[in-house]
C-alpha cells in the first residue's frame, strides 16, 4: 500500500487507534511504519506556513524587475550590482551612430512604496546638481509617473577602490593620493548641500586610468533640507556606520568625514576598522558608539604589506605609525564636532602628509615641527639631498664613534654626487642648505630628528621604489642610517635592496655587499661578516682600490681579536693604507705590543698623504698607545700636537675635535696635571650644543680629575655627592666612577667609616673594565680593618701600577696603611 | 487560429501534466521570456497595482492564447488548467534559481544591512525582509522529493505556493475533488515539514 493511502487512513484516527494501526503496519513493513510515524508527527506541527501571498508578491516583483529587457529606451545588458534601494544594470542606448553605455539604476522597491519613490527622485535631483570629474555623471533620468523610476549614470568601467588598490599593489602614498581625490569629490557634493552618507569602497569605482568616481547617492540627503529626512534611513553598511547615524541623530558632513576615515583605515590596514562579524547588537552598539578602533599601524592585516607592495609587515606598520595613524583617528572621532570640519580640510591634511608638512591631526610639538621642516625642504629636491642634510647636521653633532662620522661623510659624498647629476636638483639642494642653516641652529636638531629624517627617507625610497633604477641614493641613506646607529632600518632597507640584486650592476652589488659587511661589522656579528667577506672575495678583484681597502678592513675585523698576528701579516704593506692604520694598531694592542704600535703610528704621523682627519686620528691613537705603554710624558707631548692640529684644521668649538680634547685631558691627568685637565674639561663644558650624553661624560671626567687632587675643590665635592645620589639612572661604569669619586672625597675628609661602608657596597664587577675593578677592590682592601692585601700577595700599589691607576687619595691611604697591609700578608 | 509553435506547446504542456517531464526544458525555454516580459509590462503599465503571480500567469496564458478554441470551450479550459500548473512549476524554478543566484551574489558581495528599528517597516528592504518567511530553497529540495513519489501532490503544492491558489481553486485546476485536494495538501504539508526539518 502506498504511503499516501496509509497516511490518509491513519491521520483521522484517535491516538489509541493510531498506535494500533502503526504496530500492525510495523509487523508487515517496519520501514513504512517508521516513515508513517514521522509523517504523522510532522503533521501535528507543520513548520511550513500557509502560502504567503505577500511573500509571493515581493518575489514576483523582484523577478520582474531583475530581468526586464529594456527600461526607458535602454537595453539592459547585465546586472552590475545591487544598491541600497535598487539594482544597477549595465545598459546601452543608441545615440545616433554611437552606442551609449550607462549604468542604469532602477528602483527595486515595491512600486506602491511612495516613500521609496520620493527618495529615489530626491537622489535624481541631487546627482543632477553635481558636476565633478570624480563623481559619476548623471546622463538621464525619468521623471514621469507610472513608470519604473530609473537614473542613467556614467558607466565606470573599472573596479571598486579597495579592489583597485589591491590589484595594483598600490603603495601607501598612492592610496592616500586616491583618497584625497575622493575627498575632493565629497567636498564638491558638500558644496552642493549633499551628504552622501554611504561612502564605502563599493561606492567608489576606479577607471582603468586610475580615476576614482564616486557613485550612489542612494541614501544621500540634502543638507539644506532636514525635513525630508526626518525618518532617516536606518540601515547602512554596518562597518561604516557613524555613531550619529547609529543613534539616529542628525547626519552632517561630519558623517561623510567619518566614513571616509573608515575607508582610509581599510585601505591602509587591509582590515576593517570595526570587525562586527558575529557580535550581538549590544556589542555592535558599544563598538560604534564608544570604542575607538585599534590605531591603523597596529591593525595592519598580515597580508596587507604585500598588497601595498611592501615585503614586510613591519615596513607597513612603520609607514602608518605617526601621522597617518593620527589623521585616520582624527577623522574617526566619536563626536562629529571633533572631526575634520570639512572634507577639504581632511584632504589638505593628507596632502600635508604627502608633502611632508606638519599635519593638523598631529601634535604641534617643537621637535615634530622641526623634523617636518627638514623633511619638507628636502622633499622637493633629490632624495639624495636628504643624506647630505643628515650628514651636515651630523657634523654639528658630537658623535664619539669615528665610524659614524666616516659613514656619514661617505654618505654625504655619494649623495652630493647623486644630487649634482642634475643641475636643478643641485639648485634645490643649495636653496635647501641655506634654509637649513638659517632655520636649524645646532641645538634645534638632535640625533633623534636626524634619524627620523633618514628613516622617513628610507620609507619613501621603498614606497616609491626609487632604488630600483638607481640605488646610489639608497646606498647613501643606508650609510647615513648606519652612521646614526639606526641599524634595524638599515638592515630592513638592505634586505629590500637584496631582493633586487639581479637588476643591479656588478658594481652596485659589490657596494651592497660592502654595506651589508659594514652592518655586520657594527653589530660585531663576525660569523655573518665572514660569510659576506667570502662573497665579496669573489668580486673584489674588479673593485676600486678604496673598496678593496674597505674589504681588507672587514677581513681584518673578523681576525683582529682572535688572530692579530695574521692581521699584522696581511697589513704589513708599505706604505700602509690610511684606512688600515687603526686596524694594524689594534692588532698590536691586542698583542700588548705597544712599542710596535707606537713605531707604526709614529711613521704614520709624518705621512703627507693622509687627510687632516686621518692625521688627527693617527695622533690620537699614538697618544693613547704611549699612555698604554706608560710613556705618559710622550703621550702628553703628542696630545699637545693633536689639539694644536685640531684647532688649525677644525676651528674652534668643533664637536669633531672633542674626542681629541678628551684624550688631551686624559694625558694631563696621567701626568699629574689635574688642574690643567680640569681647565680643559671646564672649557669643554662651556661649549654649546653638547648632547646630554656627551655633557655627562665630560662632567664625569671633570669629577674624576677634580677629586684626584689632594686638595679637592668645593665644586668637585658637591658634584661627587650629587652624582652618587643620581646613580640610579647611570650605567654601571658611571656608577663605579661616581663611587670612586665619592670615596676620594670621604677619604680626604677623613670620614673613613662612611668611606668603608661605601667601599663595601656591592659592585657590578662583571660589567666593569679591569682598571676600575682593581681600583674598587683596592679601596675596599685599604679601608677594611685591618687593611687587606691583594690576594696574590702583591701589594695593592703594585697592582694599581699595573693598571695605570694614579689615584692620589687611594695611594695616600695605601701608603699610610702599608705596615698593616704588609703585616697581614 | 493557432500557430504550429503554440500547438506544439499545448501538446507539450499536456504531456507534462500527464507526468512526462522530458518536455520540461523545451517548455521552459519557450515560456520563460514571455513570462518575464509580461511581468515587466504589467509593472510598467500600472505602478499602483500590486503585481500578483496569479495575474501574471493569467496574463501569460491570455497573451499566448494557448488552446483558444472557439469551438471547443471544454478543451480550452483543460488547456488553460494545464498551462497554469506548468506556470506554477515554472515560477518555482525561476524563484529558486533567482534566490540561489542572489545567494551567491550575497556571499561574494560586501553589503550587509542591519535594521535598527524593526518597527519602521517602510524603511526596511522588503526583499531582505520577506524572504525570511519561507526558506524557498529548502522547500524546493523537499518538493523535488515529493515530486519523485507523488507528482500530482507536487503540482498541488506548486499551485498553492507559487500561484497563491486556494484548495478549491487547486482542486479544479488538478481535476480532483476538494476533499481529495484537502487530503493531498495535508499529506504534502506533513511530508515537506518532515523533509525540511531534517
Amino acid at each position: 500500500m502506498k504511503l499516501t493511502t496509509l497516511f490518509d487512513q491513519a491521520v483521522d484516527l484517535d491516538t489509541a487507534s493510531r498506535g494500533a494501526f502503526i504496530v500492525e503496519l510495523a509487523g508487515r513493513d517496519a520501514a513504512m511504519a517508521a516513515a508513517l510515524t514521522r509523517l504523522l508527527d510532522a503533521e501535528k506541527a507543520p513548520i511550513l506556513a500557509e502560502p504567503n501571498l505577500h511573500a509571493l508578491r515581493s518575489i514576483a516583483t523582484e523577478l520582474s524587475v531583475a530581468a526586464p529587457k529594456a527600461v526607458g529606451g535602454f537595453q539592459l545588458i547585465r546586472p552590475l550590482g545591487r544598491g541600497g534601494m535598487g539594482e544597477v544594470w549595465l545598459a546601452t542606448r543608441s545615440a545616433g551612430a554611437a552606442v551609449q553605455e550607462v549604468a542604469l539604476k532602477i528602483l527595486r522597491f515595491d512600486i506602491g512604496n511612495e516613500h521609496a519613490r520620493l527618495r529615489f527622485q530626491l537622489e535624481q535631483k541631487m546627482i543632477a546638481t553635481m558636476n565633478h570629474p570624480f563623481i559619476a555623471r548623471m546622463i538621464d533620468a525619468n521623471h514621469g509617473d507610472g513608470d519604473l523610476p530609473w537614473i542613467a549614470m556614467e558607466y565606470v568601467d573599472g573596479v571598486n577602490l579597495t579592489q583597485w588598490c589591491t590589484n595594483h599593489q598600490l603603495p601607501v602614498r598612492a592610496r592616500v593620493a586616491l583618497v584625497i581625490k575622493v575627498l575632493e569629490a565629497v567636498a564638491h557634493a558638500h558644496q552642493h548641500l549633499v551628504v552622501h552618507r554611504d561612502l564605502k569602497s563599493s561606492n567608489v569605482m576606479v577607471t582603468r586610468e586610475g580615476v576614482p568616481k564616486l557613485l550612489d547617492f542612494g541614501i544621500a540627503k540634502s543638507t539644506g533640507d532636514t525635513q525630508k529626512t526626518a525618518t532617516a534611513q536606518r540601515f547602512f553598511s554596518v562597518g561604516s556606520v557613524a555613531p550619529e547615524q547609529y543613534t539616529g541623530e542628525r547626519t552632517t558632513v561630519a558623517t561623510d568625514i567619518y566614513q571616509m576615515g573608515i575607508l582610509l583605515y581599510e585601505l591602509l590596514t587591509g582590515a576593517p576598522a570595526y570587525d562586527l562579524e558575529g557580535l550581538a547588537p549590544a556589542q555592535i552598539q558599544e563598538c560604534i558608539l564608544h570604542r575607538a578602533p585599534e590605531i591603523p599601524s597596529r591593525a595592519v592585516s598580515p597580508s596587507h604589506a604585500k598588497a601595498c607592495g611592501l615585503d614586510k609587515h613591519t615596513q607597513l606598520q612603520r609607514l602608518l605609525a605617526g601621522e597617518l595613524d593620527r589623521i585616520v583617528m582624527y577623522a574617526l572621532r566619536k563626536n562629529p564636532a571633533e572631526r575634520y570640519a570639512t572634507a577639504a580640510e581632511f584632504a589638505r591634511d593628507l596632502q600635508a602628509y604627502l608633502d611632508g608638512r606638519p599635519v593638523l591631526a598631529a601634535g604641534q610639538s617643537k621637535s615634530y615641527q622641526a623634523r617636518k621642516f627638514l623633511t619638507r625642504h628636502w622633499l622637493p629636491s633629490s632624495l639624495a639631498a636628504l643624506a647630505v642634510i643628515a650628514m651636515l647636521a651630523l657634523t654639528l653633532q658630537l658623535l664619539l664613534r669615528d665610524s659614524a662620522l666616516n659613514a656619514a661623510r661617505e654618505a654625504a659624498l655619494v649623495a652630493r654626487d647623486a644630487a649634482t647629476k642634475e643641475r636643478d636638483k643641485a639648485q634645490n639642494l643649495n636653496t635647501f642648505l641655506l634654509d637649513l642653516f638659517r632655520a636649524a641652529s645646532p641645538t634645534a636638531i638632535n640625533k633623534k630628528d636626524l634619524s627620523g629624517i633618514v628613516l622617513d627617507a628610507i620609507d619613501l625610497q621603498i614606497t616609491r621604489s626609487e632604488f630600483i633604477d638607481d640605488p646610489s641614493a639608497a646606498f647613501a641613506l643606508i650609510k647615513a642610517a648606519l652612521g646614526l646607529g639606526e641599524l634595524a632600518q638599515a638592515q630592513r632597507f638592505l634586505a629590500v635592496l637584496d631582493q633586487h640584486r639581479a637588476r643591479y650592476s656588478a658594481d652596485d652589488n659589490r657596494q651592497l655587499l660592502l654595506l651589508q659587511a659594514n652592518l655586520a661589522n657594527i653589530e660585531a656579528d663576525f660569523p655573518r661578516l665572514k660569510a659576506i667577506n667570502a662573497q665579496l672575495a669573489k668580486t673584489i678583484h674588479n673593485a676600486t682600490a678604496q673598496q678593496k681597502l674597505i674589504f681588507i678592513g672587514y677581513v681584518g675585523q673578523t681576525l683582529v681579536d682572535t688572530d692579530p698576528k695574521r692581521v699584522l701579516a696581511f697589513t704589513d704593506v708599505k706604505p700602509l693604507p690610511a684606512s688600515l692604520i687603526r686596524l694594524r694598531a689594534r692588532a698590536f694592542t691586542s698583542l700588548k705590543n705597544y712599542p710596535s704600535s707606537i713605531e707604526m703610528l709614529v711613521a704614520a704621523s709624518v705621512r703627507k698623504d693622509l687627510t687632516a682627519m686621518e692625521h688627527l686620528s693617527v695622533l690620537q691613537s699614538l697618544a693613547l698607545a704611549y699612555l698604554a705603554n706608560k710613556e705618559d710624558a710622550k703621550g702628553l707631548l703628542v696630545t699637545a700636537d693633536l689639539i694644536k692640529s685640531a684647532g688649525t684644521n677644525l676651528g674652534e668649538e668643533n664637536l669633531r675635535a672633542l674626542p681629541f680634547w678628551n684624550t688631551r685631558a686624559l694625558a694631563l691627568v696621567r701626568s699629574h696635571q689635574d688642574k690643567e685637565a680640569i681647565a680643559v674639561y671646564d672649557e669643554l663644558l662651556r661649549w654649546r650644543s653638547l648632547s646630554e650624553n656627551v655633557r655627562f661624560t665630560i662632567t664625569m671626567n671633570r669629577l674624576l680629575a677634580g677629586t684626584n687632587q689632594i686638595a679637592i675643590d668645593s665644586l668637585s665635592r658637591k658634584l661627587a655627592h650629587d652624582v652618587w645620589r643620581g646613580r640610579e639612572s647611570l650605567t654601571p661604569t658611571s656608577v663605579a666612577y661616581a663611587k670612586i669619586a665619592l670615596l676620594r672625597v670621604l677619604s680626604s675628609e677623613r670620614k673613613l667609616n662612611e668611606a668603608r661602608a661605601l667601599a663595601a657596597s656591592p659592585d657590578l664587577f662583571e660589567q666593569l673594565e679591569e682598571p676600575t675593578i682593581t681600583e674598587l677592590r683596592a679601596w675596599r682592601g685599604a679601608l677594611s680593618d685591618p687593611p687587606q692585601a691583594f690576594a696574590s700577595g702583591e701589594s695593592w700599589l703594585t697592582q694599581l701600577a699595573r693598571v695605570n691607576s694614579r689615584d692620589s687619595h687611594l695611594h695616600a691611604l695605601l701608603i699610610k696603611n702599608r705596615p698593616t697591609a704588609i703585616a697581614t700578608k | 487560429m493557432q500557430t504550429p509553435m503554440i500547438q506544439g506547446l499545448t501538446q507539450s504542456i499536456a504531456k507534462w501534466n500527464a507526468g512526462d517531464l522530458s518536455v520540461e526544458p523545451e517548455l521552459m525555454q519557450t515560456i520563460y521570456p514571455i513570462l518575464r516580459g509580461l511581468a515587466q509590462e504589467q509593472l510598467s503599465n500600472n505602478s499602483r497595482v500590486t503585481l500578483q503571480a496569479t495575474e501574471l500567469a493569467n496574463e501569460a496564458f491570455i497573451k499566448m492564447r494557448i488552446g483558444v478554441n472557439p469551438v471547443d470551450n471544454k478543451n480550452q479550459f483543460a488547456n488553460k488548467y494545464h498551462f497554469m500548473s506548468f506556470m506554477a512549476h515554472m515560477l518555482r524554478n525561476l524563484i529558486v534559481d533567482h534566490l540561489r543566484q542572489r545567494g551567491r551574489m550575497k556571499r561574494g558581495g560586501e553589503v550587509h544591512f542591519i535594521r535598527y528599528d524593526e518597527a519602521k517597516v517602510e524603511d526596511v528592504d522588503v526583499n531582505e525582509f520577506d524572504f525570511k518567511d519561507v526558506d524557498w530553497i529548502a522547500l524546493d529540495a523537499a518538493l523535488s522529493k515529493l515530486e519523485q513519489q507523488e507528482p500530482s501532490y507536487a503540482r498541488l503544492v506548486e499551485l498553492r505556493y507559487f500561484l497563491g491558489y486556494g484548495i478549491e481553486q487547486s482542486a479544479v485546476q488538478l481535476g480532483v475533488s476538494t476533499a481529495t485536494a484537502n487530503r493531498m495538501w495535508r499529506f504534502s504539508r506533513a511530508f515537506l515539514s518532515e523533509e525540511m526539518r531534517t
